[in-house]
């Protein structure tokens, strides 16, 4: 049976680049365009991994990450920011608030695959 | 793909011939476009107006240092940090303890051969501090990591890598604990980079000076080599390891199924380790005899037959000594 993933981007570009990516390795995918609307759908159906842009209108990915967190299961999915952001101190912050992997943008396939596999989501 | 192409057949054919020369290594030809790639790079590097005229020149001047830096280019691979991590684990958990076992705090001598751009010495470096830092606090490893002259190798010493570089194979809380963000770069800490000699040195002529080592790290390297190239490195190495002495090879690789002197030391199947030579046996068994002689069952007559006492000295010394030079 196939894993789920929810890409969580404003970025309609991103959603689709990184949703081809991330079906190759099989996973079956679901989308939102901030963090108010993934928490909508996380409530309904927690997903096995998310991919999480940080800077997003109505919620942002931090918060949304950080209020996910305390939800009943929302201590299950793995969650791999994916991010403009390379400030060492921001990324430090994703992982203290409780993120499991981190990629900088511009990614490719194989930093999408290397992450989703150091994050024990694949083999 | 040959469309784009601008090298003419005849130049592929002559370079490819200089790879397996100069370097021992079989280029496919489905490798053409990245080598175009690459050498229109070095040509623009070199001063040359296009690779052709370099290609030209490097032929009509036979001049060995741009030859190797053409064949050094051509052979650069496309690597990331903790690449074929299951063969590269044997080092922390199989090899290391072993020696540290034997060593205690003196210096653990590792080489890295082909390291290229350097992802696998700094990945190799990165597991032996973590083994110090969780179980052997007093482990001393010295890595070298040579290769051929390259860009690949200046970028391994000066151990700067792109955004994209530290995500692959890297995992997140590593790059924040081995890596300085500068720039738009990250630049490996100098705790790792001390730990490291980078040396450029042509793989098929190791110099003498190259030292010897208790632990070879040669991954992706001999299953590149011709088969015939393949055997002679395989040996040559074994010069460079110290008696018992392991070599770490890819996990999807085998060493060629000819007399060499590497056995299966019983761990992983990618480690082997360097079988003792005739010198060395002959040497342990006359340590092995003065001892025997020195637990005579009865001690108080043997100590007073004192011919006994010295032969068995001068053999236990001599023992020792063939040991040491061995």
């Amino acid at each position: 049976m196939s894993r789920s993933c929810l890409i969580v981007d404003d970025s309609r570009m991103v959603r689709r680049v990184a949703g081809r990516i991330i079906r190759e390795l099989d996973f079956d995918l679901a989308e939102a365009e901030n963090g108010q609307e993934a928490m909508d759908q996380c409530r309904m159906k927690m997903p096995d991994a998310i991919l999480l842009d940080w800077k997003m209108p109505v919620m942002d990915g931090l918060s949304f990450l950080k209020r996910l967190r305390k939800e009943p299961g929302g201590d299950q999915p793995v969650i791999v920011f994916c991010t403009a952001e390379r400030d060492v101190y921001k990324i430090a912050e994703a992982l203290d608030a409780g993120a499991n992997e981190y990629v900088m943008k511009p990614f490719d396939s194989d930093v999408i695959q290397s992450k989703f596999f150091e994050a024990g989501l694949l083999g | 793909m040959s469309a784009v192409l601008s090298m003419p057949d005849g130049y592929y054919k002559a370079l490819k011939r200089l790879a397996s020369e100069v370097a021992g290594v079989a280029l496919e030809d489905d490798y053409k476009f990245t080598i175009e790639t690459r050498l229109s790079v070095l040509a623009r590097m070199e001063g040359y107006p296009s690779l052709i005229e370099m290609v030209q020149s490097m032929f009509k001047s036979g001049d060995s240092r741009l030859a190797i830096k053409i064949v050094a280019s051509m052979l650069v691979r496309d690597t990331h940090f903790f690449r074929d991590k299951q063969s590269l684990l044997g080092l922390p958990d199989f090899i290391l303890p072993k020696l540290h076992a034997i060593y205690g705090p003196r210096p653990i001598k590792v080489l890295i051969v082909g390291c290229n751009s350097g992802q696998e010495a700094y990945s190799a470096a990165i597991l032996a501090d973590k083994l110090k830092q969780d179980e052997l606090p007093d482990l001393n490893v010295e890595f070298t990591a040579i290769d051929y002259p390259s860009q690949a190798l200046e970028q391994a010493k000066a151990g700067r890598f792109t955004h994209f570089d530290v995500q692959r194979g890297l995992a997140v809380r590593d790059m924040l604990s081995y890596f300085t963000k500068l720039g738009e770069d990250w630049v490996m800490n100098e705790s790792i980079r001390n730990m490291i000699t980078f040396r450029e040195t042509h793989l098929l002529r190791l110099p003498n000076d190259l030292g010897q080592y208790h632990v070879i790290i040669c991954r992706d390297v001999l299953s590149r080599f011709q088969a015939k190239v393949r055997i002679a490195f395989t040996r040559k190495i074994a010069a460079h390891v110290k008696s018992q002495g392991y070599l770490l090879i890819g996990s999807d690789e085998d060493l060629p199924k000819t007399v060499h002197p590497w056995i299966a030391p019983g761990g992983p199947d990618f480690v082997y380790q360097r079988a003792k030579t005739e010198e060395e046996l002959r040497a342990e068994e006359a340590a092995a005899r003065a001892a025997r002689k020195l637990l005579h069952p009865d001690p108080k007559r043997f100590f007073e037959d004192k011919e006994a006492v010295m032969e068995v000295m001068a053999e236990g010394a001599s023992g020792e000594m063939e040991c040491r030079s061995a």
